[in-house]
This record gives structure tokens, sequence and C-alpha cells, in this order.
């Protein structure tokens, strides 16, 4: 299938669009590259490694069936009777035929490692798993009612380590399919109770990633010395305030002083983007509305190019982007994509996305529509591909990271989660074409928590190996198939 | 052994072992509403012992006012038996502003005495709401604030300073203002005299000379580049963003008692007050008991409580805000319905309805006996909008609501269709999750916590199967140990279907709402119909037990304690100076005892 076929008519103005915003079309990823960019080409290999984690909502389907023509995450060669009531183990390989629902990314199925079969039960939610999705522990309470996070996300342990020196330690992005919230908090956290709102308005977006970079060059920066006078005497109320609490209250506070001080560095650091300011010229948007939301598929593609842009430009190599997580009915209504108006659908088993007349029309709108993301997806990586970096590109010291936000259905029971990497994280991760998955039979479970641990290996975290304890799965250490 | 095993084993669950529930059951075939597993609880299953990489615990139980589910303080007797002077003392704390209550305080900043009657400026919270589902949002654990919302809550202040600033040089705040006409040599005096005047406004107290001394630095700091608008606005920009703005401080003022507590404040009181009852800061009637001292006699409180609920609680919605989040009957609007089988499926009409189905509990007669009528009324307040829900022809009605006596088929805030269509699946009940809600809402019950293993799906038993049939599975073998707390009440409301209608016929076969009630003391065993069960549980002691210390949780913002017990016995005094339930006294008890009024110096 073309990577035409899985995009959608363009029903909205998308060259006006990205213009509002600063991105022109010439501006994205064709240009030159920075500066600091070429230095780093021509000197000395560089060990920045990147990652872009991508996590899109309503299920990942896995298997249907071997019967089935669906296409979905299990190679056609290995597709199960009847997968929910578990199937083996497949040994890595690469004698496969790519997944159906990862079509778009086949061009990169050589510097890929397709993980099937672990499991994340988390037990609050048979949809969204919100935090649980990335921290592999339970909630407290269903994310899609504000359930708090007990523990970090995978995304920002990694960020810890790969951002010693960019202004953003992790840019979270994302595309909300609830209303026109201009922030989301249900995905993404730095530990227990902390939760990271990801950004879903375009201009916030854009003022938030960008925004500082592009204040004025020369003279006085008014808005950042107002906003040095406001945070000046701001320290000193907050530490007045401190003064009559202590442990966790206090703690309250100091989370405060921590976090206008990371607000302070990023303005210190404002103008530092790696890009060089032709042609990725980013004015800021020039139009009066507040709030500028079109339609969830011009969202996705501005919130892809955020991404590619951040990573590019150096401004962090941490992006993560959550389409449409956190919540329970998280459809797609408003994507024009063919014959799929994916619609709430209704569950028979876990394995819900066939009717009940078995005609697996959900499975097709989920293939479409994970295509469809995957087509932005492969964008970054085209792009990321193209800029020199070491001895080789940018996307050779990346990964990308594709999960769903449940596990193998919007209705899901969560046991069964597929990942799919692309690129080696600077040779980190031995993504070299291959499939493989774990068994799910009585002893044989294999954890989420385990493949984003080695994940998080790979990038040089802390206690790789303990990540996810305390979560529904004892883990089984390290996997030792996606290291070198 | 996993840690998050090892807390199960150590904590509640002791039966774990024995009953060896398996994991959840099948989710199609009964699970419940959105966001609520189908047999298990497990949100309340905190990991524990979690180290290295993974992070750690989610806290304790003690201070997340939930309500509901899993590892909770247990209402006993005993929680209410008060031995010898109360002693009680909520911890110092902060308690972050809703989202609401942001937009709240900024619309009081523009609109008071010195805003000169101007209009309020847009203003959308910066601040979200963090707080998980079954707590109850007045909670004040953790919650702090994360680094996009301070952003956001830079520029919103940003936005609100400079519109201050334009209005105090118009005349339309502070009139006859300095600001209006200062030159740049006596903007230091100018801006210190703003300064004292918005302040007080915007912390809800008189301000310091420490904090008068930071804000004008701001201003001053900045007046040789920024020119004298925007330093003034620099000096008040901080205020929006101040801890002692985007926070309620209880700390306490005054010396340490003899059991290590101080007292609020007059002002701390009357903010802890004014955003429980009314959403926002305190009025200047409760400004000025604060400051006359009025507050801290005795029954200030409880006049100030009576004054703001007044007759109708209109002035109050912090209590209607209480009734939807205990009994969480805005989840209809969470429950998805197939449009093509329930056109008139209207979730924000339904929970109006059951918003005034509670305000007729606590007005009617003056409020006495309100917990009864919540479990007993046959009133309905009906629309067009509703009609269907409560088996009346829409075609007659309008858009106002009346008031229709449903008898035999409505009995109470479980019948409520809001309420049954938030615990339900889109095209069937939810018996385990209604279940389960009464066992830990209303009765204050445990429904274990579970691990998760391989779950063996429930049989198919084809189209015709009732839920009856289906759930039979759960009565045997390992299920059993939990489905028994749950199963027993809530099949006893299949007399109401997926959107709370009421029925006789399921699947072409009479409907079977036959359950049986445990632990509420006076009415155990079995009933027939969700009417029957609300009467029940109507007069049951332990349900009455369990609505003090739920309401405990909700205004304190914490879970119940040990030294909690005189607290919550004189709200228990308070609510049985009525028969079936007086509200208004119980509340002002809680508020009055000190439990709500003194905090442990740190």
């Amino acid at each position: 299938m073309s990577k035409s076929s899985f995009r959608p008519v363009v029903a909205y103005p998308r060259r006006s669009f990205l213009e509002r915003l600063g991105l022109t079309v010439g501006a994205t990823m064709l240009g030159p590259i920075a500066s600091r960019l070429v230095s780093e080409a021509q000197g000395a290999e560089v060990k920045r490694k990147r990652c872009l984690l991508f996590m899109l909502a309503s299920g990942f389907p896995a298997d249907e069936g071997n019967e089935s023509k669906l296409e979905t995450f299990a190679p056609k060669e290995f597709r199960t009777l009847k997968p929910e009531y578990g199937w083996e183990a497949v040994a890595p390989t690469t004698t496969y035929t790519w997944p159906g629902i990862l079509k778009n990314m086949e061009s990169y199925r050589s510097k890929s490692l397709l993980i099937d079969g672990c499991s994340n039960e988390i037990v609050d939610s048979q949809h969204s798993a919100g935090f649980g999705a990335l921290s592999c522990l339970n909630t407290e309470g269903a994310a899609e009612y504000g359930g708090g996070p007990t523990g970090p996300t995978i995304d920002q342990l990694i960020a810890n380590v790969i951002n010693p020196d960019t202004r953003l330690k992790s840019a979270l992005i994302g595309v909300t399919l609830h209303g026109d919230a201009d922030t989301q908090s249900t995905c993404f956290a730095s530990g227990p109770g902390q939760r990271l709102a990801h950004l879903c308005e375009a201009k916030l977006i854009f003022k938030t990633l960008f925004g500082d970079a592009m204040a004025g060059a020369s003279g006085v920066d008014k808005g950042k010395l107002r906003k040095r006078l406001v945070l000046d005497a701001l320290r000193a109320d907050v530490k007045r305030v401190q003064s009559s609490f202590a442990g966790e209250e206090k703690a309250k506070l100091d989370q405060y002083l921590s976090i206008m001080e990371d607000f302070e560095k990023r303005l210190s650091a404002g103008g530092t983007l790696t890009c060089s300011p032709e042609p990725y010229a980013m004015p800021a948007p020039t139009s009066d509305d507040s709030k500028y939301n079109p339609p969830a598929e011009a969202r996705t593609e501005m919130v892809f190019q955020m991404a590619k842009m951040a990573l590019i430009c150096g401004l962090t190599n941490s992006v993560s982007v959550a389409v449409g997580s956190g919540y329970t009915h998280n459809t797609f209504p408003n994507y024009k994509l063919g014959p799929y108006p994916l619609s709430p659908f209704w569950g028979r088993t876990d394995y819900d996305y066939l009717d009940d007349e078995g005609h697996g029309e959900n499975y097709k709108a989920m293939v479409t529509i994970h295509n469809w993301h995957l087509s932005f997806v492969k964008d970054v990586a085209d792009a990321l591909s193209k800029v020199p970096e070491g001895s080789g590109t940018i996307f050779d010291n990346s990964a990308i990271i594709h999960v769903g936000e449940n596990g193998e259905a919007h209705h899901s029971a969560h046991i069964r989660w597929p990942v799919a990497i692309y690129g080696t994280a600077g040779g980190a991760i031995k993504a070299d074409g291959r499939y493989m998955r774990f068994a799910r039979s009585a002893g044989k479970l294999r954890a989420l928590a385990d493949v984003y641990g080695t994940l998080g290996a790979a990038y040089g975290i802390p206690n790789p190996e303990k990540f996810g304890a305390g979560g529904p799965h004892p883990l089984g250490g390290l996997v030792s198939e996606m290291l070198p | 052994m996993s840690p998050w095993r090892k807390h199960l084993s150590a904590a509640s669950f002791v039966t774990l072992a024995a009953a060896a529930c398996t994991g959840k059951i099948d989710p199609a075939a009964e699970s419940g509403p959105p966001g609520q597993t189908g047999a298990t609880s497990g949100k309340n299953a905190r990991p524990g012992g979690a180290s290295g990489a993974s992070g750690g615990t989610a806290g304790t139980s003690t201070d997340t006012p939930s309500g509901g589910a899993g590892m909770v303080p247990p209402v006993t007797t005993a929680s209410f038996d008060c031995k010898g002077p109360d002693k009680g003392a909520s911890p110092a704390r902060l308690v972050r502003l809703t989202p609401s209550q942001y937009v709240n305080s900024v619309t009081r900043a523009f609109t008071s005495k010195a805003a000169q009657g101007a209009k309020p400026p847009q203003v959308t919270s910066p601040l979200v709401l963090t707080t998980p589902p079954d707590a109850f949002s007045s909670a004040a654990k953790n919650v702090s604030i994360d680094a996009v919302e301070f952003s956001r809550s830079m520029d919103t202040a940003a936005t609100l300073a400079d519109e201050a600033v334009k209005r105090i040089r118009a005349g339309t705040l502070l009139a006859g203002s300095c600001l209006a006409t200062v030159d740049a040599a006596g903007f230091p005096s100018c801006i210190t005299e703003t300064v004292k005047a918005l302040g007080p406004v915007l912390l809800r107290r008189p301000i310091t000379q420490d904090e008068v001394t930071s804000y004008v630095a701001a201003g001053t700091g900045g007046l040789a580049d920024l020119g004298i608008e925007e330093a003034a606005a620099a000096a008040l920009q901080g205020f929006f963003l101040a801890p002692s703005f985007i926070f309620r401080t209880e700390a306490g003022e005054g010396p340490v008692d003899g059991n290590g507590a101080k007292r609020l404040g007059g002002y701390e009181l009357a903010s802890a007050i004014s955003y429980a009852l009314t959403d926002g800061p305190p009025d200047d009637a409760l400004m000025k008991a604060a400051g006359a001292g009025d507050l801290l006699q005795p029954g200030g409180v409880r006049a100030q409580v009576k004054r703001l609920i007044g007759t109708d609680y209109a002035g109050a919605p912090g209590v209607a805000r209480f009734f939807r989040e205990l009994y969480q009957y805005e989840r209809a609007k969470l429950s998805f319905k197939d449009p093509a089988t329930y056109p008139f499926q209207k979730p924000d009409a339904l929970i109006s309805a059951t918003d005034r189905f509670v305000q007729n509990a606590l007005t009617s007669d003056a409020g006495a006996g309100f917990l009864r009528k919540l479990f007993t009324s046959d009133a309905a307040f009906v629309t067009k909008d509703t009609a269907a829900n409560y088996g009346l022809d829409a075609a007659s009605r309008g858009t106002e609501m009346s008031l229709v006596s449903l008898k035999g088929k409505h009995g109470g805030i479980l019948t409520e269709p809001s309420w049954l269509s938030g615990f339900a699946k889109p095209n069937l009940t939810s018996p385990v999750s209604r279940g389960r809600f009464v066992r830990q809402r209303i009765l204050c019950g445990e429904v274990p916590s579970i691990p998760i293993d391989q779950v063996p799906p429930l049989k198919d038993l084809g189209p015709d199967a009732t839920m009856r049939d289906r759930l039979a599975e759960h009565s045997k073998g390992s299920c059993s140990g939990c489905h028994k707390l749950m199963d027993p009440l809530g099949l006893g409301l299949e007399d109401f279907d997926e959107v709370g209608r009421f029925r006789t016929m399921e699947k072409g076969k009479p409907v079977n709402a036959s359950g049986v009630l445990d632990s509420s003391e006076t009415g155990d065993g079995p009933f027939t119909g969700g009417v029957e069960l609300s009467a029940r549980l109507a007069t049951s002691p332990a349900v009455e037990r369990c609505f003090i210390a739920q309401s405990f949780r909700f205004w304190m913002g914490r879970f119940e304690a040990t030294g909690d017990e005189c607290a919550l016995a004189g709200a228990y005094d308070g609510f049985k100076k009525s028969e079936g339930g007086n509200y208004v006294e119980m509340l002002s008890s809680l508020l009055e005892s000190r439990a709500y009024q003194y905090r442990r110096a740190p």
C-alpha cells in the first residue's frame, strides 16, 4: 500500500495553518543545517543520543488470528489461532512479512526491532492506561479521570540522561481528541505524583518550544526583564511561606522553586537554538487569536513538525508525542480517513476490533490510523537521516519508539503491548530488522517494563533493570535480545 | 515476590490467599463504566517499596481522601468514639486552588469594592485539576504546580497585571490612584501605595511589609527599562503567581497549645470556609468577620456557614460539588451510550436532574431527614430531555423541570438515571461496578485489590443470556471471594437498565432483581430491586456513619485518622438533630471542630 493511500484528503488549509505557526514549508527540514551541527559533522564523533517516543491511543492491534487477512502487528507467518487464549514465543528473526500496521515505516525495516507479546496489565483501566502505559505502574485512579502517576515514565528517565545541555529537558507535545484543551496531564511523569503536562494547542506549543528563542536579538528584551523581576520577587516570597511548613507541604514549595529555576534557565538559554536563522526562521504567530485549534489532522501534522524541528534544532534530545491519549473513548471521529471514520466501537472480547459480524472494520480503521500517523513519523525519520552528525546522521544516534497507549485493543486488557523501535540510538539498541515475541502462557509472561528498562539501559539510565518495579508484573531483567 | 505483592500481603488484603481471586473478569462481559475495572479495584493497590529507576510509593492512605475504594480507613463505631477532651488537629498544609477557584479569585480581585463595579476580565485558569478520580477535589495532598502550569501562570499573570494597571490608570480600579498620573520620581511611593491597596484583595489577608518590599522592588527595578506602566505591571504580576495566591495556607497562627497545635488565624479560617463552601475567596462579610476576630468566637463559624448556605444552598456550590463527587453521577457523561439505541440520552440533563434531586432532599422540610430522603425519595425532576430515562413520555414535557412522583419505580439517588447510566457499560448494565460502588461509597466497605495474572474469560452464553446468567460464574470457585462483596448488591439493581430505566423484563424474561444486603446492621438479608435496597440503606447506621466519614474526608481534605474521633462524633451529633439526618448541623459541627480549625505545628 502506498503512503499516499494512508493520507486523508486534505480538508484543511495546511499551508496557511503551518505558516500561521511560522513553520513554512521551506523552513522545515531541507535547508542548511545549523552551524553547530556543521562543526560537529566536521569534527569529532558525536555521542548525543536522541529519543522520539510516539504513543497513540485506542489500542495497538497485535493479532487477529491466523485465518485473518487483516494487517496487524503480528506478521502473517506468526499469527495465532485464538490470540485471546495466549500465544507462543517467536525467537528473533529477520524472516517475516512486514506487518501491515507498520506499512509506512517499511523503508526503515533494516533499522527496526519489533517486539511483541509483552504484558503491562495495568489494572485500573480497560481503556487508556494513562501514566501506566509508560511507567508500567498502576496509576492512582484511571487516567481519564485524572489519576495520578505512581512513578516516572520511561521517556523522562531517558530525558534525564541525554539532555545535559539542551534548552529543554524534553518536549512533551501531542494532540487531544477531547475538546480543545491546551494541555493534558495524563501521560508523562517525572516521579510519583509528579505529572508533566504535554502541550496540545498549536500556538502554545510554538511559543513554549521556540518562542523565547525567537525573541528580539538586540537591545533590552523587556519581556525577559519583566519575568526576571517577577521571579526575584516570587523567590523571596516562596521562601517566606516555606518557613511555615515541613515535610510534604514544604516539598510543594521546593517543587515550585525548582520549576522557577528551570524557567529562569530557559530564559537564559533563549536564543541558543542550533538551527541557523535562515531558512529555519520561525516568526512567532501573528494572529491575535487567543487560541488556534484547527482540525485534529492539522494539529497532528503540526505536532510532528514541531517534534522534528525540536530535535534537529537541538532544542532537546527527547521529544514525546502523545496522540489522543489519556481518556476513555479515544476514537478519531474527525479523521477523514477514507471509509474509516472510527466511531466508538463495541467490544465483544479483548480483541474487540472485530464487529459482531467479524468484518474487522475497526481493525482496518486502526491499521489506517496507525499508518496515517506513521507517515509523519517517517517524515521525522527521513529528516533526521538527512542531517549529518559525527560520522553518520542524527537518525543514527536516535531511536523512535512507537507504542500504544493501551494494549492490544480499544477495550484492552493490557495483556499484549506491541513495541516498534526504529533506529539504534547510536548502536546501543540491536535494531536490525528483527521481529520477536514473548509467549503468553503460565510462567512465561514478560513485562513491558523489561522492554522499557532495556531501552533505558541503551540510553544509560541508572538501575534500568528496576524500571517498573512495584508494578503489576514481576520483572524478568533486561531483554538481552534488544542489546548488541 | 514483587514489592507490589508483598505490599498486598502485608496490607489489608489478608483474605487474598484464601479467596485467590485470580484477576479481572472478562471486560466484555462485565467491565463496569469507563475507568472502573470490572471486578477489582486495583487503583488503590499502591505499589510499595519500589526503588531505583521506577520510583516509589504513591503516598499513604491517610492523606488522599477518596471516599471510595480500597485501602482507606475502615469506618466503625470506634471511629466515632470520642473519649475525653478533643485533641484533634490536621497537618499544616498548603492547598492549591482548583481551576474554578483560581478564576473566581481573579474575578473577585477585579470586582471587589476597589474595582468600582467593573466587569472582570475573561480568564482561563492556567492550573489544571490534578486530583485522582476517586479523590475528592478538596484533597490537599501532593498538588503543587508543574512546569507548564507555571509557564502559563506567568503569562496569565502578565495579562492580568497589564489589565489591572490599565484599569487603575483609567480609574475603574482603585479610583483616584496615584498611578494614573505618577511620574518616574514619584513612582516608588506610588507603587508602594498600589501594592498595599491591592495586595490584601489578592492574598485574602493583610499584606506584610516583607511582601510589600519584594513586590515593590519588582516595579522599581524595572522602571528605567520598562517605563511606568510596565514597571507597575511587573510589581503586580507577582501577586497572581504568589504562593499565597495560588495556594491557601493553613499553617495556624499564635502559640502552640498543649496538644502541639495552633489554631488557624481568622483569615486562614475565612479562606478555608469560603473556598470550601463557595468555591471562591471570602466575601466582604467574611473578611470583616475575620478581621474582627468573630470567626474565632464560639458560634462564629456556624453563623457564617448558615449565612452562606442560606435556604437553598445557592450560595454554597461546594455542597453540590460534594454530592456530585461522593455519588459520582457525573459519570453519566463518561459512560458512552450508542446514539442509535438510546437517541434520547442526554447526560448533562440527567446530571442536572440529579442535582435538583439532591437539592430537594437538602431543602425540603428545612433539610430535616435529608439522608433518608436521599435514599428513599420517589421525586423525579423531569424535562423532555430526561423523560425517557424515567420511563415517561417526553412529548408532554417541556424544558422546565417538573416534579413527578414515581412511586415504586424510583427511590433515592441510586435509582437516578444519571447514576445508573454512569455505572453501566455502553449497552449493558454493570452489576459489579454498581455493587462495588454501594459497598465502598455507601457502606464504606472494602473490596480487595487483587494481583493480575491470567484471567479466564467468562463463557459465551449466547445472546439470550441475562446479565445474571453471565455473572453466575462469579459465584464459583476462586472468584467468589471478591465478587460476593459486589455482585449480590449490584444484581439487586437489575431492575434498572443501562440508561436508568425501570424495567420488569430482560431478554424477554421477567427481570430477576434479587440481591442480598449485608453489613448494614439493620437491613441485612435478601431484597428485591433498587428501591428496596435503597430503603434499607436509608435507615442503616452503617450508612449514616459512612456518610459522615465521607463528609469529613471532603471538608477536611484528608482521611480521618486517630485523633479525629471527637470531630466525627460531633458531626454525628449534629446529623442526629433531625431524624434521618440534619445536614447543616452536621456540616457546621465539622467546620467548628478542632480537626478543621487546628493545625499541628511543624
